[in-house]
Order: structure tokens, then sequence, then C-alpha cells
């Protein structure tokens, strides 16, 4: 190993679009932290019979190699002592660091009258201790330095405490002072580091998750954990199919700086279009109704473009147009004009408060759905199952579709970020047809499963053929969406004109 | 903390403090977690003569955590913030070790103006003229040494030979200024009252 050659991180890697999809496709697999340990304990098992070497020094020349073993393999069959010295297994004699130490601290010399003491409590040697380099300390020091250690977070990397020593403390050394506590504080840093140095694995996101993913892939890769979070094994965000990583980091950076005065239009403006009242988005799907109830009109509106919700039925052609930024432009005369306003205003605001606002708006039904359809949902299920006997088993398609949408409507948020930053051409247009027809799909599914089904849970009513009709038809949309989510992915993912 | 090493610290620093090396300290206030450290300007330097008092702050860590240190005496070094008294040394940071006391932090802090490190600098004004213009650094470390480094003796010496010059004799302003505190102009006032 080279003196400059200091930094083995592998260069991170671009996403490799060139291939397709289904070799970038490589399983996952989901580890706690039990499994972990074992796979910490057989590599350190490995390299000290490869290398010949006790499992201390294993560990500590991993550790320095940052859980990197083929480089270590490599660099310690070329000149293993250099090695040794480096990641500290070996007492480093009279090199330039020690001069210049000495050069630094003057005449500086341990003071004469603690000769035979402890060189941090100042108390006689009556139980002593030492690594190899002989530095020797009293035990109930060695004790509290290496708990201290532990509580700093910094046991793992930690070296003699004699001054310039720069021994690494082997782990059979904490092993023989920690207490149980600290012991078992000490397992789980060393095992966190290894997770995060090693590329191969990674934590999940989710706060208070602590299953631990491994996947061999370092790009943009979805990962579902055990605790059902879906997250990015390339980023460790949260996971955003279609967008690749980069993409997505750029889109953040981006909300972070303009994302305040967009989340302000966006939460304060959006009134009634026919009485002007204030409407507060609560549930999921596009079609607003002012309600009667609560003092509204009664007016029915589309929560994108807010034009007539009857303008956009299936019979009048224009059902859910709402993706498209030129179509719903060259639709509604209004729009048109207040869009030549931002045409000739020339500012890139208009185009991404456009794209914005509908991340947004899948964002929010994506974190409703989640947030409250969901148990929502679970409740019904468990009245449908109490008070009209249906089997679990038969009312199981609900949860189903509310997690078909909250998958959708991630998707549908991430397509409008990859939408933002493609250019025009045909690729455009095929994608967002596939986006467009996955929104729609995407809006009936979920304005289906945000349907009341207190009608099916009348006791008096024993008919449940419309309890069946509703299930076809929602199982049917389910399936339809589903195609429609995958065909979208697979489009862009596998390139859509290639 | 470690209670009981601090006071042998402190024993250990008295003893040898009588006999050479310019470093001494003392403990402020009663739970030992404040010093005041001092040292002599290293002969043969810009600072020779100079007497500089360092705040040491002593963290509940101790020895684990190396203790704070500044220089209440202002001083002109590339380590040294020219401003706040602020020290940049390793040992003071990542490189401490327990087996480092208040005295050879205190030694490394002499060696530290002995041999300054104009490319780790604290002060990057002093440390580039360090570098560009030795002279006029040698000059204004001259000139802060004398004005901020004086040594209490020395102090104490020029307020006994300013209060000899308006006509009181060296015994009554010596107990004058011990009533006081050292304080110069009240001890005049004692002395005017009383005569």
């Amino acid at each position: 190993m080279s003196d400059s050659d200091e930094d083995w991180d592998i260069e991170n890697e671009e996403d490799d679009f060139s291939q397709p999809i289904h070799i970038r496709q490589r399983s996952f697999t989901i580890l706690t932290f039990t499994d972990m340990s074992y796979k910490l304990q057989s590599l350190v098992d490995e390299y000290s019979e490869m290398l010949e070497i006790s499992k201390d020094e294993s560990l500590i020349l991993l550790n320095y190699y940052k859980w990197k073993p083929y480089k270590l393999q490599e660099d310690w069959f070329e000149n293993e002592s250099l090695i040794r010295i480096k990641a500290g297994i070996l007492e480093q004699l009279n090199t330039d660091t020690t001069k210049t130490r000495g050069k630094k601290l003057g005449s500086l010399k341990l003071v004469k009258g603690t000769q035979g003491c402890c060189q941090i409590c100042f108390e006689s040697l009556a139980e002593r201790d030492a690594l190899m380099c002989g530095h020797v300390f009293c035990c109930n020091c060695w004790r509290s330095y290496i708990e201290d250690l532990i509580r700093q977070n910094s046991i793992v990397e930690a070296t003699c405490p004699s001054f310039g020593c720069m021994l690494k403390i082997p782990e059979s050394m904490v092993l023989k002072y920690a207490e149980e506590e600290m012991k078992e504080k000490y397992v789980k840093l060393k095992c966190c580091n290894f997770i995060t140095m090693s590329q191969m694995y990674k934590f999940c996101p989710f706060p208070g998750c602590e299953y631990i993913a491994e996947c061999s892939y370092m790009g943009t890769y979805e990962i579902t954990c055990n605790c059902d979070f879906v997250f990015c094994f390339g980023c460790g965000e949260e996971a955003h199919r279609p967008t690749l990583c980069h993409t997505v980091k750029e889109w953040n950076t981006k909300n972070s700086a303009e994302s305040e005065n967009i989340n302000w239009i966006l939460a304060n403006t959006k009134q009634c279009p026919s009485c002007r009242k204030p409407i507060e988005k609560n549930q999921g799907c596009n079609h607003m109704t002012c309600y009667r109830e609560i003092g509204g009109c009664g007016y029915e509106f589309c929560w994108l473009c807010s034009g007539k919700w009857s303008e956009h039925s299936s019979t009048t052609g224009g059902y859910y147009k709402c993706n498209k930024y030129e179509e719903l432009v060259a639709k509604n005369e209004a729009l048109k004009c207040q869009e030549t306003q931002r045409k000739s205003d020339k500012t890139e605001l208009g185009k991404y408060m456009w794209y914005f606002e509908r991340y947004n708006n899948h964002s929010k039904a994506q974190i409703l759905a989640k947030d409250k359809q969901i148990g929502h949902i679970e409740k019904k299920m468990q009245q449908l199952h109490d008070i009209k006997q249906y089997p679990i088993g038969e009312v199981e398609f609900l949860k189903s579709a509310v997690e078909q949408v909250i998958r959708c409507r991630r998707v549908l948020k991430w397509t409008y970020v990859f939408g933002y930053y493609l250019g025009p051409g045909l690729e455009k247009n095929l994608f967002e047809h596939l986006q467009e027809k996955l929104e729609e799909n995407t809006d009936h599914l979920h304005e289906l499963v945000e349907k009341p089904l207190d009608e099916f849970l009348d006791v008096n009513n024993t008919d449940k053929s419309k309890f069946y009709h509703y299930k076809s038809d929602l199982t049917n949309y389910f399936q339809v969406t589903k195609q429609f989510f995958e065909n979208l992915l697979d489009g862009i993912e596998n390139g859509l004109t290639t | 903390m470690e209670t009981r090493r601090l006071q042998k610290e402190y024993e250990e620093l008295t003893k040898l403090s009588a006999s050479n090396s310019g470093v001494r300290a003392n403990i402020i206030g009663p739970n030992m977690t404040h010093w005041k450290g001092i040292i002599n300007g290293p002969d043969d330097t810009v600072y020779q003569g100079g007497t500089f008092i360092i705040d040491i702050i002593i963290p509940s860590e101790y020895p684990y955590k190396p203790p704070k240190m500044k220089f209440d005496t202002k001083i002109w070094h590339p380590n040294i913030s020219s401003q706040t008294g602020a020290i940049c040394l390793d040992i003071l940071k990542d490189e401490w070790s327990p087996a480092l006391t208040i005295r050879t932090a205190l030694l490394s802090l002499q060696a530290l103006l002995c041999n300054p490190e104009p490319d780790d600098p604290q002060d990057a004004v002093v440390a580039s003229q360090y570098k560009n213009n030795r002279d006029l650094f040698n000059q204004t470390a001259r000139a802060w040494t004398q004005e901020h480094a004086k040594s209490p003796e020395k102090i104490l010496e020029e307020k006994i030979k300013r209060l000899c010059e308006m006509g009181f004799t060296e015994h009554v302003v010596r107990k004058a200024l011990n009533d006081c505190a050292m304080d110069e102009a009240a001890a005049l006032n004692l002395i005017l009252s009383e005569s």
C-alpha cells in the first residue's frame, strides 16, 4: 500500500440503466442485529484463520480496513509489518511521529515522584495491566478508561491510554474490564460500526426500526423492510421508483430552497371555486365536494384544476385529465391565460410549481392513506367480520386495495419528479400517457376504498349481494391499477422508447 | 471526577514549581474545577520575561477528557487567538491522553511558545505575519509580552514605585497596598486618610 493510498472507498457507482431491469433486480435480505453479530464474527474468524493472526488482531484489522476485506488481504501479503503498525496491532518504534511529538512537548517527562504509580490515578500499582506496548496502568483505571470510551461511542478505534501510543485496545481487553451492561453496549457499537462501514448493509431508516437490509446492488434499489417501510438501498431515503437517487437528491435540495414559498401558497390558497369558502383536503382523491351540511354550496370540483367535477366524468371524455401540463392549459381558458402569463414571465418557477403541486398532492394523499385509511379499513374489516360474519379472508381485499393505493401514490409522487427533469419528446409523451393511466385508476381506486362501508354493516339487511358487487368492482379495479402500476415502472425502467 | 488525582497533581505541581521549569498553578474556588496556570515565557524567545496566565477548567470526565485551557494574558502567537486567548493544540483536543496532566499540558504550552506551528493556526492574521514578515512578528510579539505579560511581582513593584514617587515611604506604601488587596487607588486613599 502506498502512503497516499489512504482512501479505498469505492467510487459511488452511477445508476446503471444500460443494463436491463431483470439484471439490476437483485434480491435483498432483511436481517436482525443478532444475524449481523454472527456475520461479523464469522468474518473475524475467517480472516483470523486466513492471515494466521489472533481474533483480536483480525477484528482490529477489519475495522481499520472499514470492513473491505479484499483490500486488507491484498495489502497484508504485500507488507505485513507496515499494516500491523498502521492498523495499531504492532507498536510503532522510533518513528517520525514520535520525534515531532517529543519536540513539541519540549523536555516533557513524566512526573518523577510518580514513577511506580499508575499514570492515570497516581495511586500505587497494586493490580496492574498493560497491552503489549508495556504501558502499565492500574486495573481500576483500565476499567474507567474503557467504560468511558464505550460511553463516548469511541471504543472501536481506541488506543492505549499512554500519550502518543497508537496501539489499539483489543476486544479481549474490553471484555475483560467492561461490566455486563457496558459489554452489551460495546457489542452493539462494534456491530453498528460494521454495518455502517460495510457497503453491503443498511439500517432500515424508519425511526425505531432495528432491521438491517443486505443487498449487493448499490444504486437505486427498493427494499421492503420487515417493518413494512419501503426504502431505497442506494440513498437510504423513502423508496422513489421510478426516479433515480441523484434526481431525488436534486429535487429535495430544490424543494428545501423553494418549499417555504410554495408550501405557503399551496397550504393557504385553495378555495371552493364556486363559493370561495376555504377548503381543506382531508381525504385522498381529487373529487372535492363543498358539503352543504357544513355550510358549503354543494359544488363538486377537481382538487387539482378546480374545474367542475362533471367535466371530469368519462362521458365528457375528460376523465381525470389532470396530469398533463399542456393539455390542462389547452382545456381550460382561465388556466390558459395564467399559463401565458407564466410563460411570459419566463421563470422556471411556474413549471416547478406545477410539478411540485402534483408531487405534493400525491404525497399528502399517500400520507393520509397510510396514517388514516389503513387503520380505518382494518376497523371496518373487523366490523364486517363481527357484525355480518364475513370471514376475514373475504374482506382482506379492502386492505390490499388501500396498500396498493399507497404504493401508487408513492410512485405517482415520484413520477412528477421524473417528469420535471424529463425533456420533451416522444419519451415524455409515452411517459405522460402511462402516468395518466395510472393516475386515473389510482384516483378511482382511492375513491372506492374511501367509500363509507356502513350500508354493508346494517344488521337488518341480510342481502349480501351489494357487498359482493362492491367487492368484485374493487377487486377488478385493484387488478387493473396494479397492471398499470407495473406497466409504468417497467416502461420507465426498461427505457420508454427502446 | 478524580478529586484525589487532582489533589495529587496540585501537590506535585507545587513541589516541582519551587525548583524549576517555570510552570505553576493555583486552584480558584473550593471544588478544584477551576485553576489558573502560570507559565514563564521561555528564554531566547520573543516571550522571554513574560508571565502568562492560563485559565483552566477541569471537565467532570477528567482525566478521560482534556482540561479546557485558554490564555487570560493577551499574547501574539500563531496558535493562540489574539482576541480570545483560545489555544490550538492537539493534546488539548483529540490527542489528549489520561496519562497527561495539567502540568504536562502547561509544559506543552510552554513548548508551543518555543515552536509555533503556523501551518495549523488559531489566529490567521498572526500566522501569516509569522510566515511572511518575521521581523514585524517578533517586534509585535515582544511588545505584547512587555505590555500584557508582566509578572505580578513586577506589577507590584511598579505600583510601589509610583506611590513612593509621591513622597511616601516604601514601608507605608507596602502596608497600604497589602491592606487594599493591591489596589493602587484604594491604597493611595488609605495613605492620605491616615496621614
